[in-house]
């Protein structure tokens, strides 16, 4: 496996496995753990794939170490404000089964952005999420968040393909 | 990959998991990765995130919730 460092000294696979759009807990947790025995380290899900219990299920039951996989999960943008976000992350570990999520992402740049973000920040001071960042925003919000905040997002999660390369945002 | 970007497909076919995973034993010349550049139409496929009726309709329910 290759590794790409995040800029809070992270790392993380350069390859991974999504799960999106895998709704049936049965067909998630098989696909997880098929992935893990591909040699997939990094699963990526979301509060809003409603899959996070067949990740963390697929994850606790497979023989590859804890500490060698790498758990991306992200909130929802019904929970974007400070008070609901601080929910939505335990919601998140609690439906993982885990102790840690290694990277914990805002899906979405709508709602209480700022208010949001500072709940990401204390959880990772509490040791609840390794890293953390976005998903979806375009680069001037992305810099509007830098002026938010002291801590910089370690990851924007975007669309990028053969037809959408993106080569302004990467 | 050779963008030095994170990319995580999916499938639920284990053969296509396999498929997918097997990118470290090759790379592209600069030749290949011009070709790559020319297929860009700069167009999403899922939809315009600045776009307030597009945001509206995928979110519209998850932001009713969020103000309540
Ligand atoms: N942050 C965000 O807002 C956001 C948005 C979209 C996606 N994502 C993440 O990115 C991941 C990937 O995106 P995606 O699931 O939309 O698209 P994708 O990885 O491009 O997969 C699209 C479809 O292609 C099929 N496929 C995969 N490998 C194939 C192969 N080797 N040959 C033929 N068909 C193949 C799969 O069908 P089968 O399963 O039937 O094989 C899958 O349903 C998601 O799972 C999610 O983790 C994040």
């Amino acid at each position: 496996m290759q590794y790409v460092t995040l800029n809070d000294g992270h790392k993380m696979p350069q390859l991974g496995f999504g799960v999106f759009q895998v709704p049936d807990l049965n067909v998630a947790e098989e696909a997880v753990s098929d992935a893990l025995d591909t040699g997939y380290r990094l699963i990526d899900t979301a509060a809003a794939y409603a899959n996070e219990e067949a990740v963390g299920k697929a994850i606790n039951n497979s023989s590859v170490d804890r500490d060698d996989i790498f758990v991306t999960s992200k909130l929802w943008v019904d929970h974007f404000t400070y008070e609901k976000a601080k929910q939505g992350i335990d919601d998140s570990l609690n439906k993982l089964g885990l102790d840690y999520i290694d990277l914990y992402l805002l899906h979405q740049p709508y709602g209480d952005i700022a208010g949001a973000w500072r709940a990401l920040i204390e959880a990772q001071k509490a040791g609840k999420i390794k890293s953390i960042g976005v998903s979806n925003f375009a680069p001037d919000q992305l810099m509007n968040l830098e002026l938010m905040s002291d801590v910089k997002p370690a990851m924007n999660q975007i669309e990028v393909s053969p037809w959408f390369q993106e080569h302004d945002a990467v | 990959m050779q963008r030095g970007i994170v990319v995580i497909p999916k499938s639920v076919h284990k053969a296509r998991m396999a498929e997918n995973f097997n990118v470290f034993d090759f790379n592209l010349d600069d030749d290949d990765m011009k070709l790559m550049s020319s297929l860009d139409k700069n167009e999403s496929q899922f939809f315009d995130h600045r776009d307030p009726a597009a945001i509206e309709s995928i979110f519209g329910q998850s932001l009713k919730a969020l103000r309540n």
